[in-house]
């Protein structure tokens, strides 16, 4: 097989890079705040693992209580005086449960159940800040209550997505031009974010590589198979914010859910951009 | 390859014998031997529940999986997996072969039947690195954790007191290791009992990783990381605790005068990654930090 | 399941178990290695510890449920990834957490704290050399009389260091010392 080469001197018909404008590209930010707490779970979810954890329960082998309590000591006194022993088999006597059938004090036709000694919880003592009961905090915010969703600290378990409102398009992922100086798409996004929503904000790009294009022609989304003249595509990047504050000064934003983004933007750009939202 | 093309048409290869003769692969004359070995237990009537699935709850064996919700993977499947796949994926990619065994040119005779040569500059074959879609994205698949009890040589009771420790702290039931063959420089025989192994998976290698990740390397003194030269090439990923690090989980922490000693151990983190540096990038996803130079990744040359 | 404890301590030959009465075994002596009852073929069950839901609190105060073996429910961690530097690279507030974290010198300078006397003597010392080397020609009369003020510190201080000299015994520095290797028992 022959390779047909371009020489030197021939001029080849698809424009060089040079040749396309520089604001017909655009870079666009998917930034996006990961999941602080662990998903809700759904009913069925619920009483499925409620149903294995139970089944689990019931095969579990005895507490092996010589191996942690030392024979004799005070932490062995205590750890038997919490336990509420197995109704022990007498001879004569009717059982109305069944006849107890006990190994190494344990009642071996259901599950072992084993209760920690407590001490009383202290409040006035010096201790107190370290002895205080574990009790995890509140899946619902203030910024839940209120429906606030400038708030970086709503919907603890879900993904949220940053979505600024443009005066022409509407509802979008914030899209910035691209410059002489900072031509890298990624740089540029990063960089356009900070002009935006200030310095105070750490963020983690994931790539260089956009995950998704959207093409626009005269300001209209259009379809992504698209290729005609004077198209202005939009390149989305994706990044992560780690920890600061996205605060502008003059313009609409929210950090929303993939349901809420569906009720704010457009129905052309929510199907054309639905895939890039998280679904938890 | 042309040469052992001929050879094979014309002369009668001496491993296809059996083929040429027209005979079965197996004596069909009684007795006969089985090809495939027969399980004879799950043949007895004895044991109906036995040659159920290990799934079924009828089956002894059985045991629930699915007890609670696992965070880690959990995790992994909302935030890590769709960013792997944005960090892996290249345009253009295709499937780049590795280093493989070669055939004899067949210039001798004595080719024939000889096993393959050597991959070029290489004694081992490498594996080939296949385009990254969404169908492999990188997860880890186990944690072996391997403890070798050098004073069991002389005390096998340390080889037994390694066995809890590793109990302890995974939560698995461990297997204990025994010398392969006599080692005379370190009085080491064949047979020893010289410590403990367990292989983590699922729920119980989450929870394992991530109270590794949470509680005990942030508390060694002057931690600085698995080391970025880490790695068998083809994304598994090697490191380990000293003995006065393994003091750190929750369960030997709490229990101290139980534990007047304590052994160290090595951990050898399976992934699906295709190469060590994919797999670095997935586990520290999960929190374990890396440190030190990449092989051939000179940091002056990174762009971000 | 074996007690550690017991086992570094144990004596060579195990102590037979007794059975007092139908199910119940009463152990004399350390863990055997075997389960004492026969387990029955196709009566094996997997190894499904007993284990608690812990409530761990971190550092941060984030809560996680652990399942662990110890006979604990609740636990709360005062250093944990949350508060440790090296996982939070962005945070400047966190250098100071652990008072003991630092390197050798930190160290050493908390064991012997008390010893900072030879410390500075041997600085200003020092400076003093260098003074002289550079010094020497400008203002020689000064220099001198510096040097000798700090003549006397150290003289001082020697008297100490002689009393530290006391009972001290050779300490073999580096290096294996040539032993006389035993030959096979025959």
């Amino acid at each position: 097989m022959i390779v047909l080469k371009r020489c030197l001197s021939t001029a080849s018909n698809v424009k060089s890079s040079s040749q396309i404008p520089l604001n017909s590209i655009k870079s666009a930010l998917l930034l996006v705040r990961q999941p602080i707490v662990t998903p809700d779970l759904t009913k069925f979810e619920e009483v499925y693992y409620n149903y294995q954890e139970e089944l689990e329960r019931r095969l579990m082998w005895t507490f092996p209580q010589y191996y942690y309590f030392k024979k004799g000591s005070l932490s062995e006194r205590r750890f038997v005086k919490a336990q509420k022993g197995p109704v022990s088999k007498q001879p004569g006597v009717f059982f109305q449960k069944g006849i107890p059938d006990i190994v190494h004090n344990r009642e071996r036709r259901s599950k072992q159940e084993i209760i920690i000694p407590k001490e009383e919880y202290d409040e006035s003592s010096s201790m107190s800040d370290f002895n205080r009961p574990v009790v995890p905090n509140s899946r619902i915010t203030e910024a839940d209550k209120t429906n606030n969703v400038k708030s970086l600290e709503r919907k603890l378990p879900r993904t949220l997505h940053l979505l600024i409102k443009d005066e022409k398009l509407g509802w979008k992922l914030p899209s910035f031009e691209l410059s002489e100086k900072d031509k890298l798409l990624h740089r540029n996004a990063e960089a356009g974010m900070r002009n935006l929503g200030g310095e105070s904000i750490n963020t983690w790009t994931v790539s260089r590589k956009p995950t998704a294009v959207l093409k626009y022609l005269s300001n209209k989304l259009v379809d992504s198979k698209e290729n005609s003249e004077g198209l202005v595509r939009e390149f989305i990047i994706k990044s992560h914010i780690l920890s600061g504050e996205f605060s502008p000064k003059d313009i609409e934003y929210a950090w929303l859910t993939k349901e809420e983004i569906k009720d704010k933007v457009s129905k052309e750009y929510y199907e054309a951009t639905e895939f890039l939202f998280s679904r938890v | 390859m042309l040469a052992t093309k001929t050879f094979g048409s014309s002369i009668r290869l001496f491993s296809s014998s059996v083929v040429v003769s027209g005979k079965p692969g197996c004596s069909i004359v009684k007795p006969v031997h089985h090809r495939i070995k027969i399980d004879k237990n799950k043949l007895s009537p004895r044991f109906p529940e036995l040659n159920l699935p290990k799934t079924d709850i009828r089956n002894p064996a059985f045991r629930p999986t699915a007890t609670h919700q696992d965070r880690v993977q959990e995790y992994y499947h909302n935030s890590v997996e769709s960013d792997l796949l944005l960090i892996n994926v290249q345009e253009g990619e295709f499937t780049q072969s590795g280093k493989k065994r070669r055939e004899w040119d067949g210039s001798s005779p004595y080719h024939l039947n000889r096993p393959l040569r050597k991959p070029k500059g290489s004694d081992t074959e490498t594996i080939d690195i296949k385009p990254h879609t969404h169908k492999n994205i990188p997860q880890i698949e186990a944690i072996h954790i391997n403890c070798y009890v050098e004073q069991a040589k002389d005390n096998s009771n340390h080889a037994l007191t390694s066995l809890t420790q590793l109990q302890q702290i995974t939560g698995v039931k461990p297997k204990p290791i025994f010398a392969k063959t006599n080692v005379i420089h370190w009085r080491v025989r064949a047979g020893f009992q010289m410590g403990a192994s367990a292989t983590l998976k699922g729920r119980p290698m989450h929870q394992f990783l991530s109270t590794l990740t949470e509680v005990v390397l942030p508390r060694i003194r002057e931690y600085k990381g698995i080391s970025n030269k880490s790695g068998d090439t083809t994304g598994n990923i090697q490191f380990g605790l000293t003995p006065d690090d393994v003091r750190y989980f929750p369960e030997i922490e709490s229990n101290q005068d139980l534990w007047p000693k304590t052994f160290g151990m090595h951990f050898n983190i399976v992934t699906s990654a295709q190469t060590d540096s994919e797999a670095r990038t997935l586990l520290s996803a999960f929190g374990l930090p890396f440190h030190g130079s990449e092989k051939g990744v000179k940091p002056e040359n990174i762009e971000y | 399941m074996f007690r550690p404890q017991l086992i570094d301590f144990a004596p060579k030959v195990l102590v037979q178990s007794s059975k007092r009465f139908a199910g119940q075994y009463v152990l004399d002596g350390p863990l055997p290695r075997r389960p004492l009852k026969k387990i029955r073929l196709g009566k094996a069950r997997p190894a499904i510890y007993y284990k608690f839901n812990c409530t761990t609190e971190f550092s941060d105060g984030s809560v996680v449920i652990r399942r662990s073996q110890y006979p604990k429910d609740e636990l709360r961690l005062i250093q944990d990834q949350r508060n440790n530097p090296l996982w939070n690279p962005h945070r400047a507030d966190l250098e100071a957490v652990d008072a003991n974290a630092g390197g050798k010198l930190e160290k050493f300078k908390q064991k012997f704290a008390s010893f900072n006397v030879i410390e500075e003597s041997e600085l200003s010392t020092e400076e003093s050399k260098k003074e002289e080397s550079v010094a020497k020609t400008e203002v020689e009369t000064e220099v001198e009389t510096e040097v000798k003020a700090k003549d006397d510190e150290s003289f001082l201080l020697d008297d100490y260091l002689d009393l530290l000299g006391q009972n001290v015994q050779d300490v073999q520095k580096g290096g294996k010392l040539a032993t006389k290797q035993k030959g096979k028992k025959k």
